[in-house]
């Protein structure tokens, strides 16, 4: 593997983003991991990418048979079912408390482990479980996002000078850094906190924000509301929403605020960048041909197009987790009416509102943060009208070390009831409260 | 008194002819499948006159749940094997007959004889593989308490512990790499979570 060597205007461009004078206080340091063959790679993918066509309705794409063998021959988690069976429907599905529960099972035996890096995010949908993944996964995703912002005329900058990606959040803790896209052939990629404990002076951060002019921004809807109240005078080309449900009412309002179009996106830890939107549009529009997404009922059943079952999924563009069939816990129907299909009546990443005892929104991404130390399977949190709290969850963890996170985020009564068991999505959030939700 | 049974170059010859209808997908919880695997049991019971399954007995023959697929598939398709096995005409020999195949030996056999093999090879792989073949060819003659035609009883015996043997060994070495590997997943995803929250407290990002 050889190192990409940076110019010197990217060399420059890169302290300049580290070394700004409105700069927050970086807490981490990144880069895209690329190499020159990964860089490589990346590109042969970005052209494969372009010409790739979706499967049409009652039909498999082409790459699923080759797919579905090579996972059958490498791996240990689908060896299992002793041979593949001769229709595609007959792979049994998995949940992501199997995949949780015997994840090293997925690693294909022939990829090399020295490689392999650790992904985790705090994301409502994700958990502490890691998930094994690939160093360019990340740059593949800039491909299938850009995809998708092309839809709106939108394409990021290349090289250095430009800011191409912000991705901001307003949060308790975070990761935040400045790094280079050496697929964007150097352009910045910005990871910023708005909460105010990161700057060095309020001010700082709509100033770092003008001054640096991120071409996209992307971002959780309470992260959006933040970075409306801090500069509504920023101008980025688009905005990309994730993490939870975005509402139009609020999305109508960022794109009015910003000037720009707004995109909502769903995506999971284990698997990013599934389906995107223009917040005017109802639909999903699936963003990857190489990720095969079918709708099941409960038995597993294939259900027909425009029908609301589970969303699951086969592919995706990660080697270290190859999924077959692998249910996401989310709901809707695929319809087959555009070039791409498309997700309709789609159920996932319910937003709920959440509230300190003083009345000051907490987003729920702050919730899994602060008990993300504690070996949960999963929990269920719900706020009744008076903020009071109720938690339920599962794993080897004693009720006060629980009480004890929710009451230093929330300092409202709490009550604590442990499950013997957990099954479907890691983290559920409930709430009687009225107001924006995030 | 020993009882012979046809011989396993008979039966081997016999398994790798398997029609595809035994080679069905077993009818999953969706629907998916090609083949009820108690239909063709209770199919075969009854031919040898026995009773037709039902209840727990008609359990033990069909997926029992959708998240059961992945660990009771191979299962069901070695009994299919099995059934097909047991449709050898050198079991069907007029009078003798319901001397050579006992329906409830058959029904044993289907029923639980079978699971440890399950463990240890895929019904796909059972049939490519001529030692594979042989074993099961005389773990069916064993179970019905029969010994090879042109063979002596201990011969018999030998034989299959020396198959068994063998394929157990290999398979447990299979075990160990696997676990060797999945421990060596483990410990490099843990490798990089602590390296990424040495480099920073806030690391899930």
């Amino acid at each position: 593997m050889s190192e990409i060597v940076l110019t010197s205007a990217q060399r420059a461009f890169h302290q300049g983003l580290l070394e700004h004078p409105s700069a927050p206080r970086y807490n981490f340091t990144s880069t895209d991991m690329l190499t020159v063959e990964r860089l490589a790679e990346v590109r042969a993918y970005e052209r494969d990418f372009a010409s790739a066509v979706f499967w049409k309705e009652g039909r498999h794409p082409d790459w699923l048979p080759d797919f579905v063998a090579q996972a059958f021959r490498t791996v240990p988690f689908y060896r299992v079912l002793g041979g593949v069976p001769k229709t595609f429907e007959a792979i049994p599905s998995f949940g992501r408390e199997v995949l949780q529960k015997e994840l090293s099972s997925f690693v294909p035996d022939h990829l090399c482990l020295e490689t392999m890096t650790a992904y985790t995010t705090s994301g409502t949908q994700g958990s502490v479980l890691p998930v094994p993944t690939h160093p360019s996964v990340s740059s593949l995703l800039l491909v299938v996002t850009e995809a998708m912002l092309a839809k709106a005329g939108v394409s990021y900058p290349r090289g250095p000078g430009h800011t191409a990606i912000a991705l901001v959040g307003y949060q308790q803790k975070t990761l935040t850094y400045a790094s280079l896209s050496h697929h964007l052939e150097g352009a910045g990629f910005l990871k910023l906190n708005l909460a105010p404990h990161e700057w060095r002076s309020l001010e700082d951060r709509a100033r770092f924000l003008r001054e640096t002019s991120p071409h996209v921004i992307s971002g959780s809807p309470y992260a959006f509301e933040k970075l409306a109240e801090i500069v509504p005078d920023l101008r980025p080309a688009a905005l990309v929403s994730s993490a939870v449900a975005l509402h139009k009412g609020h999305a109508r309002k960022l794109s009015e605020t910003f000037a720009c179009p707004v995109f909502d996106m769903y995506g999971l830890t284990e698997l990013r960048g599934i389906a995107g939107r223009l917040w005017e549009e109802d639909d999903l529009e699936l963003l990857s041909p190489d990720l095969y997404v079918e709708i099941l009922g409960d038995n597993d059943e294939p259900l027909p197009s425009g029908m609301v079952g589970e969303i699951v999924l086969t592919g995706g563009r990660n080697p270290y987790l190859p999924l077959l069939r692998y249910r996401t816990g989310d709901r809707a129907a695929l319809v087959f009416e555009k070039v791409r299909p498309c997700l309709r009546s789609f159920e996932g990443r319910r937003a709920v509102r959440l509230e300190h005892a003083s009345g000051e929104v907490i987003p729920s991404l702050d919730v899994v943060n602060a008990l993300r130390d504690l070996p949960l399977a999963g929990f269920s949190l719900a706020q009744d009208k008076d903020r009071s709290l109720k938690i339920s969850f599962c794993g080897k963890v004693d009720e006060r070390e629980v009480r004890h996170a929710l009451g230093e985020l929330f300092a409202t009564p709490t009550e604590v009831t442990a499950q013997p068991s957990w099954e479907g999505k890691p983290h559920r959030f409930r709430s009687q409260l009225e107001g924006p939700a995030f | 008194m020993t009882v012979r049974g046809p011989s396993v170059r008979e039966l081997t010859h016999h398994l790798a002819e398997c029609p595809s209808i035994f080679l069905e997908e077993p009818v999953q919880p969706s629907g998916q499948g090609g083949v009820y695997v108690h239909a063709v049991v209770s199919d075969l019971l009854l031919d040898l006159g026995g009773e037709a399954l039902s209840g727990q007995d008609l359990a033990r023959f069909r997926y029992s749940s959708r998240e059961a697929v992945r660990e009771e598939r191979n299962r069901l398709r070695l009994v299919l094997l099995g059934a097909w096995l047991f449709s050898h005409s050198g079991f069907q020999r007029g009078d003798e007959r319901e001397r050579l195949l006992s329906a409830d030996k058959v029904h044993g056999f289907l029923a639980t004889g079978l699971n440890p093999l399950a463990r240890l090879v895929a019904a796909d792989e059972l049939l490519g593989d001529p030692d594979r073949r042989e074993e099961l060819a005389r773990l069916g003659l064993d179970a019905l308490d029969l010994v090879p035609h042109g063979e002596g009883e201990k011969e018999a015996k030998n034989r299959l512990a020396a198959l068994s043997s063998v394929e157990r060994e290999k398979v447990l070495a299979q075990a160990r790499a696997a676990e060797a590997r999945a421990r060596a997943v483990q410990e490099q995803l843990a490798r990089k979570q602590a390296a990424q929250a040495a480099a920073n407290s806030y690391y899930n990002e």
